[in-house]
């Protein structure tokens, strides 16, 4: 019998997701190195710009300016003179903040480094996007009737000829890097992006490369550059939120989204706060619920659809966690089985227990790993760890990457806007009169609608003064692509 | 429709109607909770009938179903807009959308109707209808309450409000078991001890339960699995059950499972590990004051087992393991929580031992003590031994060798070496917990008093003989002097300056845990339970009796003595640190979060936007990474803030680099585009003046400053031969009559200190009786406090020494002595206490005049403790 350890990476890899979503540590930027490798199918070892950027770590200093200076005369040459070896250490110190994530994924060596990616040859081999990026990949790269997505193009396109400032200051550090072809091969979960005729089988897969092919329209027409990588990059990240907490629903074959409320902070918190924080309970809700179901059909056939309690407890003692701690997770499981088979049938106890055991052994659960992508990207606020009340919000990059995903040019009346919000990506605002129906419908009562409305005032207040909606004089709110862009 | 849209429609209803009976020409229901309009119109439906637009509604159905009539009736927001513009039409025109119609902005001068006080309509029909007593009325005026409001949604209550409404005869209980479809857990003893306060109280400790059951983390799981497990067989079977159903609520989040739940079965499930006998909860309390409570109890075996548990975890002690150890007690339900640096251990383990005695440490690159803490393995070290050409006892051995001393001082010496390589042996242990090391092992406690005894009589028999040594060798006497002087002391030289700590074995160090161990055993029985609580509770933080430590010439290349004020400690250890004028330690710091609690109960309306000024906060990120816990817990509950540092010191201020405690900290201020939480730190280096100026323009309700006065070193004469008890470290006053200044000293004169001094005062050419001390003075450029109070409502000074510092002006309503750092509260109205006082006084049928509840107000102030703000409960009530 496979260990219970090796059965969870095969139900993430070839069930779940096809990625690993097992780390808290995952950044933006672990997403857009691994993405942006299988777009362009190489990788780089940008061994100088590390050894730059890498000066010290806990265990004392590592590349010694001296060292450097001397191995590479003719790069570092503005800083050969004595009198500018200090003004060398800042450089590198300055250069570490530009290219390096915040939160930090640059360490020594490009083996767990990713970097703030401007330009190809800053594309490293790090495994740490733990297969997010072929996800993203996939879902631009499959031919859904007029070939691959044309976000592929443009990042392509901006990564191989790249005309920032940032690629302009490392080219010298990276140039010697050579390319490595790397083959990104078939994805290993094959119902994630089954077709059906020219569009996915999944509606979410549908809306969210509807939403990457009009972000390319949108930045092809009016931004380019790093503010489209930017976006991109928001973007990425935010589908696999959005992939994750549908992907259960979609497997029941419900055409519903996991509606999110979207709050935007007011002066005191109100009912509309509380009800986003009960949607972000329902997609955390709606993980665990996946993995239940996966483990549910991996137990099934080795202990029968109603196996008894003797035959669950003493299928407990045969299973092997493939930990040095088999004992302590066997006690785990044991327990958690016993707490939930009051409550549910054997099956489900048994999968029920064996998630919460698996999920207590890791040291990233997937429901960590959603928080941490939710959190940097822009989606999950409050940020800090020791809030456990999140709730869902859309700031920054990322709001202006949602906005041209769903309007690449012209305008539209906010309230058409909010229902193809709501249509495409399950984002509610509580401007639409079915908002607080849909809340009822996933059995969260607890907003009030003037507080919704509340809600999308202040989001229509925040679309205004970023130049997103313009009022007309009979009061009706067009939203729009800024004419700053255009 | 549901039963609730059609009560809602009901409601509805009732506002309008009150509306058009107050001749509203025009009513708007754009953003309410959705409801029936068929029982609206059928409400409406009498005279006077209002016309009534509903936008996008089923007129048709409608009429049909009301027989409103159909004249009054539209679907079609333009037809509205003609009655509202028609002079004839005198009807009320009510306008009814349930969505967001921007159209609608048009009827902006319409009253309207909003959730708001749909909310308040229900609670007024609850309390005609579903209020049979005392106890429900107040809980509808708490659900009524706007805090409340934004809790919970006209949704909910409105169906809570129906279940009690179908149960007549039951309401009591049906408010207990409803209580789930508000978003809470159902509760047996919700409604015990009524008061408003109290039901508030338990409305938010009950969604706080609820929250917690909604996101179960580790902590809480394994807390509910130990709940069971303890059980005996009888509870076990039903706190699995609960157990499961708190599962199944996780998992699903149905007010059909929370329905099932019992707030008082989840609580105790959570307890059940606490009131178990004889087993472990999770509170946690200091090890030192276990150590202490098991020698006033007499519980020899719990000490020893505490002992024995420490000396294993430590011997068991990896690096890279978190300095807080928990370990379990033997016969109370706490545990115990150990803090054990892993620097410290690896400094106590290369530098005392029983052939070292501490030493000097010279690094080349580190600029703060716990840099070099940090470094030591890199830097220079030149340890205090036994052997060597300058040790102590070689010196000692060639001044018995010359004749200058007779030979059996070198037998003192001896037995001090002996008694103290028992106890550098476990020199770890005493650095971590000396009460317990020393109480838990009689042989060790014996081992220190052994040690105690032959230091003061080896440093006594030198004092007498110094003069007679340095008549024939004034340098080996002074050498010998100052080796004696600075036996385990660990000295850090670094580039910057120059730190040092005392070992754990340093003998004006132990010596008050070795008395206080002694007296406490002798003791305990002629106390009393009350005695021994406040002894625990001193006994936890002894004070340090060497508050300025003397390093003899030459030790750190330094031409001249030095004299280094405390500044900080690590573990149970004093630190020192040369030209230190304010102390560095946190002490006080968190109070401030207390204060500011304190001050929203008794002026509310700055929740609204608290304005907080500090300047010179000690450790800046921690009390960021407090302060934006506790507002988004809620613990401190404000809207609003500005916050703004200032700094005068050289202590730098900046929000540090810690990951985590930045996102904590972004996650209030740099929360949202809404401006609501604003910090605003001044880094550079300013003056108090500049300060004032800014707070001129730009008053704050706190203004806290900490450390503006500055710590002296200097060198004082004890007029008497004091008396030293371990628990006190006794102040010396001295008043200059010239310049009018009453200078006070924390010092230590008695017992061992007396000798070492006298020691010390030979080697320096000092006067007999004298010793080095820290005074505290407030520059002259520190504002007087009234000049403060002007800009601000309360004024907090943290600072040493605070009863000594002129402050002038304001009226001190706290005054918390703290060991290094006492925390004061000022404020020039006393008006809030003035009025309660008065109040609660008249209700005792007393009649205070002005003059006597002033009196009272200012005595109260001066209670040891929180003076009066102790008498402010932070959560507002009575």
């Amino acid at each position: 019998m496979s260990t219970i350890k090796d059965a969870f990476k095969e139900i993430n890899r070839t069930e779940c997701f096809g990625y690993s979503p097992t780390s808290s540590s995952i950044k933006p930027a672990h997403i857009a190195n691994g993405w942006f490798r299988c777009v362009l199918g190489r990788r780089y070892d940008p061994a100088l710009l590390n050894q730059t950027v890498v000066h010290w770590t806990q265990n004392g200093e590592i590349n010694p300016s001296e060292k450097l200076l001397s191995e590479h005369p003719s790069i570092f040459e503005p800083f050969q003179a004595i009198s500018r070896r200090r003004e060398f250490g800042e450089f590198r110190a300055d250069l570490k903040l530009l290219v390096s994530p915040v939160g930090g994924a640059v360490n020594k060596g490009n083996r767990q480094s990713s970097y703030n990616i401007t330009c190809e040859r800053h594309i490293t081999e790090d495994y740490n996007d733990w297969g997010t990026g072929t996800f993203l990949y996939q879902l631009l790269a499959t031919d859904l009737g007029a070939g691959p997505s044309a976000a592929i193009v443009l990042l392509k396109d901006i990564l191989g000829s790249p005309k920032d400032e940032v690629s302009a200051i490392t080219a010298p550090l990276v140039a010697q890097s050579t390319a490595t072809e790397i083959v990104v091969g078939t994805y290993p979960a094959e119902t994630v992006f089954r077709k059906r005729g020219k569009s996915f089988q999944s509606p979410v897969l549908n809306h969210l490369r509807a939403g990457f092919d009009n972000l390319a329209k949108f930045d092809a027409a009016y931004g380019g550059g790093l503010d489209a990588l930017r976006r991109l990059v928001a973007f990425g990240g935010f589908a696999v939120l959005l992939h994750m907490h549908n992907r259960s629903s979609e497997l029941d074959r419900n055409p519903r989204l996991t509606p999110t409320l979207l709050y935007f902070p007011e002066a005191q918190r109100s009912t509309a706060y509380q009800a986003s924080h009960a949607t972000y309970n329902l997609c955390r809700r709606a993980i665990e619920t996946l993995y239940t179901c996966m483990l549910k059909a991996w137990l099934e056939p080795r202990i029968g659809p109603r196996p008894t309690a003797k035959r669950c407890e003493h299928f407990i003692g045969e299973l092997e966690f493939g930990q040095n701690e088999d004992d302590r997770n066997r006690e785990q499981m044991r327990k958690a089985y016993r707490s939930f088979a009051g409550q549910f049938s054997g099956l489900e106890a048994m999968a029920e227990g064996l998630r919460e055991t698996i999920f207590r052994d890791l040291s990233g659960t997937p429901l960590d790993f959603y928080r941490a992508i939710g959190v940097r990207g822009g989606f999950v606020r409050p940020a800090g760890n020791r809030a456990v009340r999140k709730f869902y919000t859309l700031e920054g990059v990322l709001l202006e990457a949602v906005l041209a995903s769903i309007l690449p040019e012209g305008e539209m009346p906010y309230q058409r806007f909010l229902e193809e919000f709501y249509q495409r990506y399950g984002l509610l605002t509580g401007g639409r009169s079915d908002d607080s129906a849909v809340l009822m419908d996933s059995g969260i009562g607890t907003a009030t609608v003037q507080d919704l409305r509340a809600n999308s005032q202040s989001f229509r207040q925040q679309l205004l003064s970023l130049g997103w909606a313009r009022r007309y004089a009979d009061g009706v709110l067009m939203v729009q692509v800024p004419e700053g862009l255009r | 429709m549901t039963d609730v849209q059609a009560f809602l429609g009901e409601t509805v209803g009732k506002v309008v109607r009150a509306l058009i009976e107050r001749r509203h020409p025009g009513i708007r229901l754009q953003n309410v909770t959705t409801f029936s309009p068929e029982t609206l119109l059928r409400h409406l439906n009498k005279e006077p009938r209002p016309r009534v637009a509903i936008a996008g509604g089923a007129v048709g159905h409608l009429i049909r179903k009301t027989k409103f009539p159909a004249a009054l009736l539209t679907a079609d927001l333009s037809e509205a807009t003609e009655w509202r513009n028609d002079p004839r039409v005198n009807e009320t025109v009510v306008i009814v959308s349930f969505s967001e119609e921007e159209r609608l902005g048009s009827f902006h001068r319409f009253t309207e109707v909003r959730d708001r006080e749909l909310y308040q309509e229900i609670c007024e029909t609850a309390f005609a209808e579903v209020c049979p007593n005392d106890v429900q009325t107040n809980w509808w005026r708490v659900l009524g309450r706007p805090e409340v409001r934004r809790q919970i949604s006209v949704y909910r209550l409105a169906a809570y409000f129906l279940f009690l409404q179908a149960k007549p005869k039951k309401i009591p209980d049906a408010s207990r078991d409803g209580l789930y479809l508000l978003g809470l857990l159902p509760s047996k003893e919700f409604f015990e001890h009524p008061t408003p306060a109290q039901l508030l109280r338990n409305l938010n400790n009950n969604r706080h339960l609820t929250n917690r059951i909604e996101i179960l983390n580790n902590a809480d799981r394994d807390r509910l699995n130990r709940g069971v497990d303890v059980a005996d067989a009888k509870d076990r079977p039903r706190l699995l059950a609960t157990l499961g159903k708190v599962l199944k609520y996780n998992r699903s989040g149905s007010d059909a499972d929370r329905a099932a739940l019992v707030a008082e079965e989840v609580r105790e499930l959570f307890e059940a590990r606490k009131n178990a006998p004889k087993t472990k909860s999770q509170k946690v309390i200091p090890i030192e004051r276990a150590g202490v409570d098991a020698i006033l109890q007499g519980d020899e075996k719990e000490l020893i087992q505490l002992g024995k548990k420490l000396r294993e975890t430590i011997d068991g002690f990896e690096e890279d393991e978190t300095p807080y150890v928990t370990l379990d007690l033997a016969n109370r339900s706490e545990q115990v929580m150990a803090k054990i640096p892993p620097p410290l251990v690896r400094l106590l383990t290369r530098s005392v031992t029983p052939e070292l005695f501490g030493g000097r440490f010279k690094f080349e690159t580190a600029d703060t003590f716990d840099e070099a803490l940090a470094d030591i393995d890199n830097a220079d070290f030149a340890p205090f031994g036994l052997e060597g050409d300058k040790s102590c006892q070689t010196l000692l051995e060639r001044v018995i060798e010359a004749g200058l001393i007779e030979p059996e001082i070198l037998d003192r010496w001896k037995a001090f070496i002996k008694g103290r390589s028992v106890l550098a042996d476990q020199a770890v242990v005493i650095a971590v917990s000396p009460m317990v090391a020393l109480a838990s092992d009689k042989k060790l406690l014996q081992a220190g008093k052994d040690y105690l005894d032959a230091y003061e009589s080896l440093m006594g028999a030198i004092r007498d003989r110094y003069e007679s040594v340095a008549s024939q060798s004034a340098k080996g006497a002074r050498h010998l002097c100052a080796q004696l002087l600075v036996l385990d002391t660990i000295l850090f030289e670094t580039p910057v300056s120059v730190y040092a700590v005392l070992s754990p074995l340093h003998p004006l160090h132990l010596w008050k845990y070795v008395r206080l161990a002694e007296q406490l055993r002798d003791e305990k029985g002629t106390l009393n339970d009350e005695q021994k609580r406040v002894l625990g509770e001193s006994a936890e933080k002894l004070p340090h009796f060497v508050t300025a430590l003397f390093v003899p010439e030459g030790l750190v290349s330094n031409h001249h003595a030095l004299v280094l004020p405390e500044s900080h400690q690590v573990a149970t250890l004093p630190c020192y640190q040369q030209e230190n004028p304010h102390f560095a330690g946190t002490e006080g710091q968190d109070r401030l979060l207390r204060i500011l609690r304190k001050f929203l109960v008794l002026y509310p309306h700055g929740r609204r936007s608290l304005r907080v000024c500090l300047a010179d906060p000690p450790e800046l990120p921690g009390l960021l990474e407090q302060l934006a816990g506790q507002i988004t817990n809620e613990d401190l509950p404000i809207d609003g803030m500005h916050l703004t540092v200032f700094r005068t010191l050289d202590r730098p201020v900046s929000l540090g680099t810690d990951d985590q405690q930045l996102e904590t900290i972004a996650s209030v201020f740099a929360a949202g585009d809404a401006p609501r939480f604003i910090l605003n730190i001044h880094q550079e280096k300013t003056t108090y003046q500049d300060i004032q100026n800014h707070l001129r323009q730009d008053p704050v309700h706190v203004l806290a400053i900490f450390d503006p006065s500055r710590a002296q070193v200097g060198r004082f004469v004890s007029r008497e031969p004091g008396f030293i008890h371990p628990l006190v470290l006794p102040k010396e006053f001295q008043y200059d009559p010239i310049e009018d200044q009453l200078v006070i000293t924390p010092a230590a004169t008695g017992d061992l200190f007396d000798v070492y001094y006298s020691l010390q005062n030979r080697l320096n050419n000092s006067l007999t009786g004298s010793h080095f001390g820290v005074s505290s003075s407030l520059g002259s450029n520190f504002p007087k406090t009234g000049e403060l109070l002007k800009s601000c409502t309360w004024l907090v000074l943290g600072d040493r020494l605070m009863d000594s510092l002129p402050t002038g002006g304001g009226h001190m309503i706290s005054f918390e002595p703290g060991r290094r750092r006492d925390i004061i509260v000022l404020t020039e109205s006393l008006t809030k206490f003035e009025r309660a006082f008065d109040y609660y006084l008249r209700k005792a049928n007393l009649d205070p005049t002005e003059e006597s509840l002033r009196e009272l107000i200012t005595s109260s102030a001066e209670l040891v403790g929180e003076g009066l703000l102790g008498l402010i409960r932070s959560d507002g009530d009575e």
